[in-house]
């Protein structure tokens, strides 16, 4: 069985938590807190181990909720990670750019 | 994992108290991300369609294959705009900011350069080194009006080479050029 791209490049699926340290590295773990908790509550995604759909839910929820813009770009930051690694479960390792 | 939200949030809060949260890091400061987001720069759609021609001339000039406009976030970086870009980046327009040479570019707000990837102990063990087969980078910062880094234009190439004050002023023109386009949407939001 190949790697995946995503694993070839040492690349882990991006958790709650890493979303949280993202966020919580600009707007302070409280606000991180306080916001996602709100998402998850509007969302009705509580889970510990949200999906990549599931996240992408919670950071489009994000993203129309929120005014501040320093958030939606922590938020952005994290969609893309976990499009990257989407994209790289797609490939294996004998693909190059 | 079945739990009520109540004890969803005590976990939740557990984990974020135990983890570590980046204060020191010039990507996460304020007056920068302010500064994305003035200029939409963090918007794929809004970005692209102001900066690829001048991508393209910068590769052209600079002779390298790839010429990329990446703005850097906090923990990826958007590639705003590209030119001979490939595969999965082409596919996901961004990058992890650990593996970007970029994020260099913004922390220290200088033109960075490696003539050889591979034997660069900053980049030697970069996946986009390692896998990805990318060998040479030259990036310069992409500076607002206000002095705010928002990311980088750079030139990457799969082989080791060098490049000249020319090919680095060619690299400044675009990024300039770019900041200009982009304030002057900004302007006409």
């Amino acid at each position: 069985m190949p790697l995946t791209g995503a694993e070839v490049r040492g690349l882990a699926a991006p958790t709650v938590v890493d979303w949280l340290r993202e966020i919580a590295g600009v707007v302070g773990p409280q606000q991180a807190l306080l916001t996602w908790s709100r998402a998850a509550a509007a969302t009705g995604l509580h889970g510990t181990a949200l999906t990549a759909e599931e996240l992408q839910r919670v950071g489009q929820w994000l993203l129309g909720d929120s005014t501040d813009p320093r958030l939606r770009i922590a938020v952005r930051s994290c969609l893309l990670r976990t499009r990257v690694h989407r994209a790289l479960q797609g490939t294996t390792h004998e693909e190059r750019q | 994992m079945s739990q009520s939200p109540e004890q969803w949030q005590a976990w939740l809060a557990e984990q974020l108290s135990s983890a570590a949260v980046v204060t020191d890091d010039a990507l996460y400061e304020h007056e920068r991300l302010e500064a994305v987001a003035r200029l939409r720069a963090d918007e794929l759609e809004h970005v692209e369609p102001l900066v690829d021609d001048l991508l393209a001339a910068g590769a052209a000039g600079v002779g390298a294959p790839v010429a990329l406009f990446n703005v850097v976030l906090t923990g990826a970086q958007l590639i705003a705009g590209e030119h001979g870009l490939t595969g999965w980046m082409a596919e996901a327009r961004a990058t992890p900011a650990e593996w970007a040479p970029c994020a260099q570019v913004v922390r220290s707000g200088a033109q960075y350069v490696v003539p050889d990837l591979s034997a660069d102990e900053a980049t030697r063990h970069s996946p986009l080194t390692v896998v990805d087969g990318f060998r040479a980078y030259a990036g310069v910062p992409v500076r607002t009006s206000d002095g705010a880094v928002v990311g980088s234009v750079c030139v990457l190439d799969t082989a080791p080479r060098t490049f000249t004050q020319v090919d680095l002023d060619r690299l400044r023109a675009v990024a300039a050029q770019a900041v200009q386009r982009l304030e002057a949407a900004a302007d006409q939001d």
